[in-house]
């Protein structure tokens, strides 16, 4: 198999959620002196097709979390390789992820950090549960760009305030912006908030990243 | 017309001397009633107080238990958090082994399970047969989800299918034997509770052969128990209306994401539809002409077999002048 058949393969395997075969081939391209960015690269244009797939209704919530499995597979294996030939400016941004205090719906959460992993940004996930001054705290650790905050019940969604209400309180001279989404979550209420968008979904959640964060318009 | 009568009609695609209005008031009732939300989960004194309240203010014509989907999984064994001021909510799903070797039949009616049952029972002792007593249980499909875990079953969806069907069978199982205890508690009617079969977790094909024949073997169920048999699913699901249709059920609610007149041409004579006012932004911020205005255009836009409803349980901060809105619609 040449390289490219590799990357084919690879693609495939994502978007069939092989979380077993897929970091496999990743191997076996690492093996045969395969650039790590031309894996995440692969990685990022399939889950691109799952994103547009999953607006078209071809495929659904069970289908992109087994790929977003396999991505994550994938990327345990190559990220070493990457780390090691990675060059500043080689990121999109920076984000911190997380779902509200007092929620523990992480399914739509973890669909987004993936997606916006595959598209090259820098994730970091704090998990569910998680109070506002974490969110902020960790935001200033990491020299994060935005805050992207997660709920899915409406006894929750108001913690979203509250970080937005104390990401305000912060330097202006690093200005971090929020992002909302979740079931019960609509671009009235982000509006209501102060936050900065609003995505409804998955895929929603990467364009509205990059129109704050790189200035395209992806839809 | 009696409220139970006029619903009844509606379902049968019957004439009505007006539309039925059966909004979801639960936790905009005990709010309203002053009452903690955590405690009228878990005491029926209390959640049929904040009820018959409700009832007396808005005069519905059916009164519906509170929606609370962590009960049927705590009573699986899973663990809930009950905060004052907010409902239960599930802190630590079932683990498989667990689940796998529970005889759920025979817990179903255990924790907080009861509690509902003797609401529905306080609700037809004082309210008779004036209107539709109805209980709202959680479906199979959203039970799975919130005992194991929502992302837990959605990759067992696809990695092992068997394991799914096989735990829908029996968390169906204990679906009629909990539609069976609210029928000797006196209820007209149970309604399912399937938040997790909106199209985005669960596609036309899944809906069709994991979840259809266990909604039909349930709704059967529930006809031969004497209850009216309800379905209520969340945001958008047009693409999976044909297949609803068929689920058996008397009626199907659906939230605002759904535009109702298509989806009555969908369901046709199958299923009377109910909803589907709606309850994130209209009914907490909008104003009481704004909440009039979209229940006369769906009682406008619709046929025989509706019934005026919330799309969802109405929330808290729901003013009371907006809910009155609602419930005088089809009496002007």
């Amino acid at each position: 198999m040449t390289h490219d058949d590799l990357l084919q393969e690879l693609a495939r395997a994502v978007q069939a959620g092989d979380d077993a075969g897929a970091p496999d081939l990743a191997r076996r391209l690492l093996d045969l002196g395969s650039p790590p960015t031309d894996i995440t690269a692969a990685l990022a244009r399939s889950m691109a097709v799952l994103g547009e797939q999953f607006q078209r209704l071809d495929i659904f919530v069970p289908d992109l979390l087994i790929a977003a499995d396999a991505f994550e597979a994938v990327m345990k294996v190559v990220t070493p390789a990457l780390l090691e030939a990675r060059e500043a400016g080689d990121r999109k941004g920076t984000i911190v992820i997380g779902v509200v205090e007092g929620d523990i719906h992480s399914l739509g959460k973890d669909l987004v950090r993936v997606m916006l992993t595959a598209d090259g940004f820098e994730v970091h996930d704090l998990g569910r549960d998680v109070p506002a001054s974490r969110f902020v705290g960790a935001a200033l650790e990491h020299y994060a760009d935005l805050i992207a905050l997660s709920a899915l019940m409406t006894t929750t969604m108001d913690r979203m305030r509250e970080v937005v209400e104390l990401v305000a309180t912060q330097d202006e001279h690093r200005p971090v912006r929020v992002i909302v989404g979740g079931a019960p979550v609509t671009q009235q209420f982000a509006h209501e908030i102060g936050a900065h968008g609003y995505a409804e979904d998955a895929p929603r959640a990467v364009a509205l990243a990059n129109r704050l964060l790189v200035g395209e318009a992806r839809q | 017309m009696t409220g139970l009568a006029r619903i009844q009609s509606a379902i049968s695609f019957e004439p009505v001397d007006r539309v039925p209005v059966a909004p979801m008031l639960g936790a905009h009732a005990v709010a309203l009633a002053g009452i903690d939300h955590e405690r009228a989960c878990r005491d029926a004194a209390a959640q049929a107080e904040a009820l018959l309240r409700a009832v007396e203010i808005y005069e519905p014509d059916a009164v519906f238990t509170l929606m609370d989907l962590s009960a049927e999984p705590e009573a699986f064994g899973a663990e809930v958090d009950a905060v004052s001021g907010r409902p239960p909510v599930i802190v630590r799903h079932i683990p498989r082994a667990q689940i796998e070797t529970r005889r759920l039949e025979e817990c179903v009616l255990s924790a907080r399970v009861p509690v509902f049952v003797d609401t529905v029972t306080r609700l037809r002792r004082a309210l008779g047969d004036s209107i539709c007593v109805a209980a709202l249980i959680s479906g199979p499909l959203t039970a799975a989800a919130n005992a194991i875990g929502i992302a837990q079953m959605s990759r067992l969806l696809r990695r092992d299918l068997a394991f799914v069907a096989h735990l829908l069978d029996r968390l169906s199982a204990a679906c009629i034997v909990l539609q069976e205890g609210h029928a000797e508690a006196g209820a007209h009617a149970v309604v399912l509770l399937e938040p997790v079969a909106t199209t985005a977790i669960l596609g036309p094909r899944d809906l069709k052969e994991v979840l259809l024949p266990r909604l039909q073997l349930i709704s059967t169920a529930a006809r031969e128990q004497g209850l009216i048999s309800g379905l209520h699913v969340c945001g958008d699901c047009s693409v999976s209306l044909p297949f609803f249709a068929h689920s058996g059920a008397h009626v199907l609610s659906l939230d605002a994401a759904v535009n109702l007149p298509s989806a009555q041409h969908v369901v046709g004579q199958h299923m009377a539809i109910m909803g589907n006012v709606d309850v994130r932004r209209l009914l907490p911020s909008g104003s009481p002409a704004e909440v009039a205005r979209a229940a006369q255009a769906l009682l406008a836009e619709l046929d025989r077999g509706f019934i005026l409803s919330t799309g969802c349980e109405a929330p808290p901060g729901t003013p009371q002048e907006n809910m009155q809105a609602l419930v005088r619609a089809p009496r002007l």
